[in-house]
């Protein structure tokens, strides 16, 4: 379970990023972060992995505090969060496969990460986790001859090759036609399920955050403004998160 | 020559621009001594090098390598950086978040990512160091500027001529080479 207690985050002098944000999400349900544009969104999902450093807060994943993590422990906690991003971040003229591989790097020694020395059985689990994605056939193509959609899953095969507890989902289909973005909805929707994972979506399109997701967390100028099951979520709700925030405080949020 | 002192200098420069790049650098400190030193070797011409260098290690090959080395040293030590930081740091925040360390993170997305630029700067001062050589061979009297200088002053003006029409050709082969090695990585 993801709990996340009193986070604060402060860009420059007095602009609040995050103020005492709250909520937790639990594992096997997939938690929708959706607000509008410079809400806050990506500073909350960055400061889980503390990708982004918050100024004060707990978060707590199955009770371990990642802010109070050294260097070292964070590498470790992170080894076990998956990442997915809007860019993909794939490292483009590697092979999807090499890719994948790159899951295991916080698991490795520094040198057999280095060189990228796996063993045998990695190998053969980055190809069934291809496989899983339905990518099996494009395992040694390079990654900037693929499709969006399809670097996209190699991008969740790479986050799976982590064995993590949580996969955090930064904008995941923004970039993708309505196709891709069933798959890739799907697959996060059945991952979620069966290996019992907690999954973040920042998402812009709420269509997609009613059909897919089971909780959904409102954000509004770095405030949370609503937490609930999706089931719960109505127009009136969808007014309170995306009323027209303070002109000042967006532009604040942005920088 | 040219080409040793190519490799040679381009392995030196990596390491800087690794340590010298906004992305990848340790410490801002070790960055700005790198990029000043770097500017230093670059902006002293490769003829005063050699000059420079004359008075250490006399007329020898070894003077020539060193004069191209300084220079090649300091112009890549630049583009690489350049090409370091040109890179998406996103790309390189996706490893941290898998948790790659420092070494693992140069290594499985920075080289990677930026291997095709950097071979084809590489590539570049090859072609720009054989035709400097042509000016370090004369000041140092080594290589094929000191055979140039020796037929031009002894008035054999047809064996100094065929000296430069064959550098000239090897220079556009070299080029051609090197436009489809790009080709090929690109």
């Amino acid at each position: 379970m993801l709990k996340v207690i009193q986070l604060d985050k402060t860009y420059g002098s007095n602009k609040h990023s995050l103020q005492s944000v709250n909520f937790t999400a639990q594992p096997g349900e997939v938690t929708a972060i959706i607000g509008p544009s410079g809400a806050g969104k990506t500073t909350i999902l960055r400061s889980i992995n503390q990708l982004i450093r918050d100024d004060s807060g707990q978060i707590l994943l199955d009770d371990t505090d990642i802010r109070q993590a050294n260097p070292a422990e964070l590498r470790k906690i992170r080894h076990h969060i998956g990442m997915i991003f809007q860019n993909y971040n794939l490292i483009s003229p590697l092979t999807a496969l090499e890719n994948v591989l790159h899951g295991r790097l916080g698991a490795k020694s520094t040198l057999a990460g280095m060189f990228g020395l796996y063993s045998n059985e990695e190998k053969q689990e980055a190809l069934e986790l291809l496989d899983e994605v339905g990518l099996k056939d494009y395992a040694y193509q390079r990654c900037d001859q693929l499709s969006g959609g399809q670097q996209q899953r190699v991008g969740i095969a790479r986050a799976l090759m982590q064995h993590p507890k949580m996969i955090l989902c930064d904008e995941p289909i923004a970039s993708l036609d309505p196709k891709s973005t069933k798959i890739v909805m799907d697959i996060l929707r059945r991952l979620a399920k069966e290996k019992q994972l907690i999954i973040m979506i920042n998402l812009h399109q709420v269509d997609i955050a009613m059909d897919y997701t089971d909780h959904i967390i409102g954000i509004n100028s770095g405030m949370i403004v609503f937490e609930g099951a999706t089931s719960t979520v109505d127009d009136q709700v969808l007014q309170q998160i995306y009323r027209q925030a303070d002109p000042q405080a967006v532009t604040a949020n942005e920088n | 020559m040219p080409f040793l002192s190519t490799i040679v200098a381009s392995l030196f420069s990596l390491v800087f621009a690794i340590l010298g790049a906004k992305t990848t650098t340790p410490s801002p400190i070790l960055r700005l001594v790198i990029r000043f030193g770097a500017s230093i070797l670059r902006n002293i011409p490769v003829v005063a090098w050699a000059m420079i260098l004359l008075f250490s290690f006399k007329q020898s090959d070894f003077t020539g390598f060193l004069a191209l080395f300084f220079m090649t040293l300091g112009y890549l030590t630049r583009a690489f950086t350049e090409t370091i930081e040109d890179l998406d740091a996103e790309k390189l925040q996706a490893l941290q978040a898998v948790g790659a360390n420092y070494f693992q993170c140069v290594f499985c997305g920075v080289l990677p990512e930026a291997a095709s630029t950097l071979t084809s700067w590489i590539l570049y001062m090859i072609e720009n160091n054989l035709r400097d050589a042509t000016l370090v061979g004369l000041l140092t009297g080594t290589g094929v500027g000191f055979l140039f200088d020796h037929y031009f002053k002894s008035f054999h003006y047809d064996a100094a001529g065929l000296i430069v029409l064959l550098i000239a050709i090897l220079v556009i082969c070299l080029e051609l080479t090197s436009n489809q090695i790009r080709r090929a990585i690109a």
